[in-house]
């Protein structure tokens, strides 16, 4: 039917704008559809824009005032707050504290999730109780799972040292180490979030048909070539994904820092959101809080952006 | 009892309506920190009246408990009366989301203000105004383990009353096997809230200065503060850390310095012959008030600022305010409240409970009191970590946390 359409419509092609021509039947089924479409979109849109764009757009508008949060009056300071970003000790220290962890964190989450989906990704009975067990943390609230690891790390009652001194190592201070705390956070996060990943590696895994395995094998490839040229290429798009998602969700680490070292020992925690946070609800300065909000959020969109040209281009999705 | 619900009704006879007026009440008062306590007095007084109804919610900790106030003040839904700890109300007070008490407490003559203590009011007090009530009032006491010392020669009957004494009894507390501490005098606490409160004090210096118009914590007194620290740390009498209690309790650190409100749980828990004394003085005494304060916040008409005032007095009687202290460890906020038979017999039963009224009433402080005390809280706190943990020079530290302070003091008097 769609191509009697199409051919009748290249005898005499209708101007664009005829399609809202609601005197034509067709057309006026066609704009009901869309009418009920948008009616179905509403109260999604509704809630994302009254609780995700409007305080996005509020955070962009705070940013150029000198809002304290509790008091209501505030005066536009124009590009203020971020001069003073940019001059700003604190910050940038806290930016480095941040690019450490993302940068130590995302390569050995992916590599981890990637080892543990490809040893996961065969039938042998029993096979979904590891699955699951690698995949539990996930699952745990981190505020509850940091209270109980900064318990682990303990300079004297804790597990880690326990098990330190087991192998005849000496304590560590983890936490009150300015050396040892943001390692110690990398530790739980990669242990938190691993199996996260390991789930979408596992669904790419699972998804290569088991033919181009067989074709390898059969051209004499070992386990190493068809890792380096078969699983590994055709990851590319769920690697590509897991990257982006790691570093949007890396770059916003917050609730283990919140919760087991407050930004220290001497600020060695102390990352970009945590850092906002102190701005926003304990010196209350709210137009400033909102400056670093915007700059992190610019920074992501940079990132993000790059990555898809950069990474992107070479990601194929075809088989 | 009946008394004061009689005299509840009188004072609200003005407001008499069918239907009960209801206010509703935040506190932050954890499960062993007098949450069933406080709940219980709170029903109580449901049941004496018939005018007002009162809601209890537990709001979080204190500073959960603040952000959601903060919250509620921009949604424009705060609720009646709030429990802020101690440095936390100032910010509301700044908004002009709190009721002044002066007048209710002026137009109500029964109320005996005289009884309350003082010092506690001093708490409340925000440049000669009162904005709140003290209720869960507490002050920081050295609590010691007496078989520790006896097994390091020390009598356990004359603990230590000064910072060089506390530095003799915590050396000699010291064991070191190896490379390893495995004793220690004293904990220093890394994030040291009100502690620096108490150290700074006792060695004669101030937060603020007197005039309130610059932070001085980075004068010669804190660097005193910090030096002495310092000193416990190179003679093994201390370690820098942040959970002290554990290792308090399991033996391996002989005294920790806590609030009184832990004195019914401490006591509980140890299975040592467990003590408490007052804080060491050096240049003088000095006791940091701690705890938390109730606020009537500025929501409401007359009648509903009245059902609060009817309230805060209900929970500040002389029995209420005694049987919340006998629960707890925190001070009754009334002076009549100790010849109570309540207090009388924990006094007598445990005579520690006693400490904390003695050291308030000679050299009890209020906090600081700016708006945004968290952030100087935190300043000073990375300046005790960057001193403890990463050998900075004390003055510049402390001159860093002190820059912050400022600033933010000179952001906050732009109008």
């Amino acid at each position: 039917m769609r191509a009697t359409e199409r051919s009748t419509a290249n005898e005499r092609r209708p101007p664009r704008w005829a399609a809202l021509d609601l005197r034509r039947p067709a057309a006026r089924r066609r704009a009901r559809a869309s009418l009920t479409a948008y009616a179905l979109l509403l109260p999604a849109f509704a809630i994302l824009f009254t609780f995700q764009f409007l305080p996005a757009f509020e955070v962009v508008r705070l940013s150029l005032t000198d809002r304290l949060l509790l008091r209501p009056d505030a005066n536009f300071i124009g590009l203020a707050n971020f001069e003073r970003l940019w001059g700003d000790r604190r910050f940038w220290n806290s930016v480095w504290n941040t690019v450490y962890f993302v940068g130590v964190s995302v390569p050995i989450q992916t590599a981890l999730a990637l080892v543990f989906a490809i040893a996961l990704a065969r039938a042998v009975k029993g096979i979904e109780v590891l699955r699951t067990i690698l995949f539990l943390p996930v699952v745990a609230s981190l505020v509850g799972v940091s209270v109980v690891w900064q318990w682990m790390y303990h300079p004297s009652v804790g597990l880690f040292n326990h098990l330190l001194g087991l192998v005849g190592l000496d304590p560590i201070r983890w936490l009150l180490d300015p050396t040892w705390a943001m390692p110690a956070i990398i530790l739980l996060v990669v242990w938190n979030g691993t199996g996260y990943y390991m789930v979408i590696y596992l669904a790419g895994v699972l998804d290569i048909p088991s033919e181009y395995y067989e074709a390898a094998r059969i051209d004499g490839a070992n386990r190493l070539h068809l890792f380096r040229h078969v699983t590994w290429p055709l990851l590319a798009p769920v690697t590509f994904l897991i990257f982006i998602l790691q570093m949007i969700n890396s770059f916003q680490v917050f609730t283990s820092v919140y919760v087991m070292t407050g930004g220290g020992p001497v600020r060695s925690t102390e990352v970009v959101v945590f850092y906002l946070y102190q701005r926003a609800f304990d010196s209350l300065e709210f137009g400033y809080a909102s400056a670093i909000s915007v700059a992190l959020f610019a920074f992501l969109i940079v990132l993000t952006l790059f990555q898809q040209r950069f990474f992107g281009s070479r990601v194929s999705y075809d088989r | 009892m009946r008394s004061i619900a009689l005299a509840v009704t009188l004072a609200l006879a003005f407001v008499a309506t069918a239907q009960p007026l209801q206010i509703e009440v935040w506190h932050s008062l954890g499960e062993n920190f007098g949450a069933p306590e406080f709940e219980a007095i709170a029903n109580r007084f449901n049941e004496v009246q018939d005018e007002i109804r009162v809601e209890v919610v537990f709001a979080g900790g204190y500073v959960p408990a603040m952000q959601r106030a903060q919250a509620a003040l921009a949604a424009g839904n705060l609720p009646n009366v709030v429990m802020f700890e101690q440095t936390r109300g100032a910010g509301f007070v700044d908004a002009d989301a709190i009721l002044a008490l002066n007048p209710l407490i002026e137009a109500d003559p029964e109320f005996d203000f005289g009884d309350l203590f003082a010092r506690l009011l001093l708490t409340c007090d925000y440049g000669g105004v009162l904005y709140c009530m003290p209720y869960n009032n507490s002050t920081p006491l050295l609590y010691y383990n007496a078989d520790l010392f006896r097994d390091a020669g020390l009598d356990p009957d004359a603990p230590p009353s000064t910072w060089d004494e506390l530095h003799a009894a915590a050396s000699a507390l010291a064991v070191r096997d190896g490379s390893q501490l495995t004793r220690w005098g004293i904990g220093l606490a890394t994030s040291p809230g009100w502690l620096m409160d108490a150290f700074l004090g006792q060695a004669g210096g101030r937060f603020l200065n007197d005039d309130g118009d610059a932070f001085v914590f980075d004068g010669p007194e804190g660097v005193a503060v910090a030096e002495y620290w310092l000193r416990l740390l190179a003679d093994d009498a201390a370690v820098a850390g942040s959970n002290q209690t554990e290792d308090f309790f399991a033996g391996r650190q002989a005294m920790i310095l806590a609030s009184t409100a832990n004195l019914t749980n401490y006591f509980a828990t140890a299975d040592f012959d467990l003590r408490a004394t007052a804080l060491p003085c050096h240049v003088e005494c000095y006791a940091p008030i701690g705890g938390g304060n109730f606020y009537i916040m500025d929501v409401g008409d007359d009648a509903l600022h009245a059902a609060s005032w009817a309230f805060m007095k209900w929970i500040l009687s002389t029995e209420n305010g005694a049987e919340f202290g006998a629960a707890t460890g925190y001070m009754a906020p009334r002076q009549s409240s100790l010849e109570h038979p309540i207090l009388v017999e924990t006094f007598a039963a445990r005579p520690e409970a006693r400490i904390t009224y003695e050291q308030m009433a000679s050299h009890g402080y209020p906090r600081t009191l700016v708006p945004f005390w968290n952030e100087v809280h935190n300043a000073y706190g990375a300046a005790t970590e960057e001193i403890l943990l990463a050998g900075i020079d004390p003055a510049m530290a402390l001159g860093d946390a002190a820059e912050e302070a400022n600033r933010l003091l000179r952001v906050y008097a732009r109008d």
